[in-house]
């Protein structure tokens, strides 16, 4: 089958389709989804961002893409892939430039009916306490030495300093830190943008979301992780900011200049890179660990203001309303990881930009208290539609270095959803369907809608039939705020 | 999505450079005010009419792009940075109170058109800088001076339309036109 750039697809089975390689490619690409959705795939540029990616010097099995691959710039949004740390290179592009962008999922000792009542004045009030939109700034303003000790130890600079609870880190990726982190490396311009806005939800497709479980599909796996029909829940779902967006200019900028005297080819200059073992891509590793502990950082400080809206709201104290991380994990990540690729023990630098982890019980990279069950995966959905928690599988370790889908995927351009929203009131509409929406921005509400992307339910169903992890629990929201 | 200018207007005159040639540090930023002696702000001239720069919207599933001309290569990196701003703000709002003078280098063409809206997403995000009029003030395919009036970012009363994350290289092209020079950029947004 063939798509109108050229592209041949081979169906290998009912949710994969390899592309094969051809040309300067390395290796093959391979995409996750079935047909109907790749009828929609291979009208999008994406699958040549496929193919482009499987030119990086060092990649080793496939330039892979998750269902929700949509056309990003250099790499696929949903892409993944693995280069070896011996001879191959690390592309920022490859981790995007909202470096650890991940979402977090908060459980609540309450029953969804007894926020409802609240739940105007719970978002009002979440609108209020947690900065968000475009330029907004935080009330946590860090001296640069402060800053740098927050970059290096990641989230526990939060519940060091109050923001958070010291359990929450045992619920975090990576405990919250990123090894690795080298504020030496930083520029002033990342320090400059970073200063106000650590605790600050940002705009886009950020967001801050009241919602409750309205269907579990494994029982004895939401009972393990403390998930009860009904139990409202808060999904917080941002990344590092100006920080990370300026790290990964700025290293851009320097490889997009420096990769092709190192004899590196590349079909898009977006796709710049770096060889793992060298000065340029150690620093932009060490940097790029900076901005992941950012994130983190952020992410925890935002749970904190949350619960204390929480508390503020329902009157209550911490005791009674139980808010407990249940997981935090970031989508757009490059990892020094060991897998087995074709039948050996390698270490590769996994690159997942708009795509998860997704590692199965036993393995040693899962926090200790879930090691028993496997990795909680939150897969976000739009403003006014379910999320999932989904659980990593074995299949996912063999087949896509432990790596599944992120979200819903865009389906319509911001301004295609700014002309289709006209005339309509998107507050209005989700308020009908029992959802309140608060966010700084108008254009926002229009640009988010849920129509303008993918339904996340199709997405997550493949990765489960696929394999590469299994649904758990879905999510129903009754509050966003949006920035 | 053809943005037309609102409403008509002239161009204010940038005002003589006083002192002398404009710092450049090769690969490095050297900011310099125009006006030694006068600090952030200058007398202003009330006529100033900020006109809105023409520019077509590229539509892009996940960000956002501009195609912007000019009838020579200074006035199409003008207009380029014109735009970028009425992307992120309401520029009408934006007062040339003061001024910014700054050089640029690059490898080429392409990458310095980068390179100058991403000073300018810079200026705004990491010094709080926006700016309502550029004089591009010398221009070569590596090289460039440029002269920006506009004035500090002050919440209560400028709007800020959307965030831009950065500018990418993803469909970056800089043409020949029948009326000039054409460029495109995509920001992720």
């Amino acid at each position: 089958m063939n798509d109108e750039t050229g592209i041949r697809f081979e169906k290998l089975d009912d949710y994969r389709w390899t592309i094969p390689k051809t040309g300067r490619m390395r290796v093959p690409g391979m995409i996750y989804a079935d047909e109907k959705m790749m009828a929609h795939i291979r009208s999008d540029k994406s699958p040549q961002q496929v193919v482009n990616v499987a030119h990086l010097p060092g990649i080793v099995k496939y330039s892979l893409a998750m269902p929700d691959i949509h056309w990003g710039y250099g790499f696929p949004i949903g892409g993944v892939a693995a280069t070896e740390v011996d001879g191959g290179v690390i592309s920022p592009g490859g981790v995007g430039y909202d470096i650890n962008c991940g979402c977090r999922l908060i459980a609540t000792n309450f029953e969804v009916n007894e926020v409802r009542p609240k739940i105007k004045e719970l978002v009002a009030a979440l609108f209020r306490n947690v900065p968000s939109g475009v330029g907004s700034t935080s009330s946590v303003r860090l001296s640069r030495a402060e800053e740098k000790k927050m970059l290096q130890i990641g989230a526990r600079w939060a519940t060091e300093h109050g923001y958070g609870l010291p359990e929450d880190l045992d619920s975090t990726e990576e405990s919250g830190f990123m090894a690795g982190a080298n504020p030496d490396v930083v520029s002033q311009r990342a320090y400059e943008r970073g200063k106000d806005q650590l605790g600050t939800l940002g705009s886009g497709n950020h967001f801050l979301e009241v919602g409750y479980i309205d269907e579990i599909y494994e029982p004895d796996i939401a009972e393990r992780l403390g998930l009860f029909l009904n139990q409202a829940t808060v999904i917080i779902h941002s990344g590092s900011r100006g920080f990370g967006y300026q790290v990964c200019d700025d290293f851009l900028q320097v490889m997009t200049r420096e990769y092709t005297k190192l004899g590196i080819e590349l079909p898009d200059r977006q796709l710049a890179c770096a060889y793992i073992d060298s000065p340029l891509g150690r620093d932009y590793l060490g940097a790029m660990a900076c901005a992941v502990n950012y994130a983190y950082t952020n992410r925890e400080v935002l749970t904190h203001w949350t619960r204390e809206t929480f508390e503020q709201v329902f009157k209550v104290g911490p005791a009674k309303l139980g808010m407990r991380l249940v997981y935090d994990l970031g989508h757009n990540v490059a990892r020094r990881e060991k897998h087995v690729v074709n039948g050996k023990d390698m270490e590769v630098c996994v690159h997942r930009k708009g795509a998860a982890r997704a590692f199965p019980a036993g393995d040693e990279r899962v926090p200790q208290k879930y090691r028993d069950v496997g990795q909680p995966v939150l897969i976000p959905g739009d403003m006014g539609t379910h999320s999932y928690l989904l659980i990593g599988t074995e299949k996912a370790l063999q087949e896509t270095f432990g790596s599944t889908c992120h979200g819903a995927g865009r389906l319509m351009s911001r301004k295609q959803a700014v002309r289709d929203a006209r005339g309509r009131s998107i507050a209005k509409d989700l308020e009908e369907k029992g959802i309140i929406v608060m966010s700084a921005s108008r254009a926002t509400l229009a640009e988010e809608m849920p129509e303008a992307y993918k339904d996340v339910s199709n997405v997550v169903d493949i990765v489960h039939r696929a394999g590469i992890s299994r649904k758990v629990a879905r999510t129903a929201p009754i509050g966003v705020v949006k920035g | 999505m053809r943005r037309e200018s609102p409403k008509k207007g002239r161009r204010l005159p940038l005002p003589q450079k006083a002192g002398g040639p404009i710092g450049t540090k090769k690969g490095g930023k050297g900011y310099k005010r125009g006006l030694p002696g006068t600090g952030e702000s200058e007398a202003l001239p009330d006529d100033f009419v900020y006109v809105k720069p023409d520019y077509e919207i590229i539509d892009h599933t996940a960000d956002l792009g501009i195609r912007v001309t000019g009838e020579n290569l200074e006035k199409l990196f003008e207009n380029a940075g014109l735009a970028l701003l009425d992307l992120l703000t309401d520029v009408a709002l934006v007062k040339p109170q003061s001024e910014l003078s700054f050089s640029l280098a690059a490898e080429d063409l392409e990458a310095l058109f980068v390179q100058w809206l991403r000073e300018l997403l810079y200026l705004f995000y990491g010094r709080k800088r926006l700016f309502c009029a550029f004089e591009i003030t010398k221009l070569k395919d590596t090289f460039l001076a440029v002269t920006c009036r506009g004035e500090r970012y002050d919440p209560r009363r400028h709007v800020l339309l959307s965030e831009i994350k950065a500018i990418t290289y993803h469909e970056l092209a800089i043409t020949r036109v029948d009326s000039g020079w054409m460029a495109q950029a995509i920001f992720d947004v």
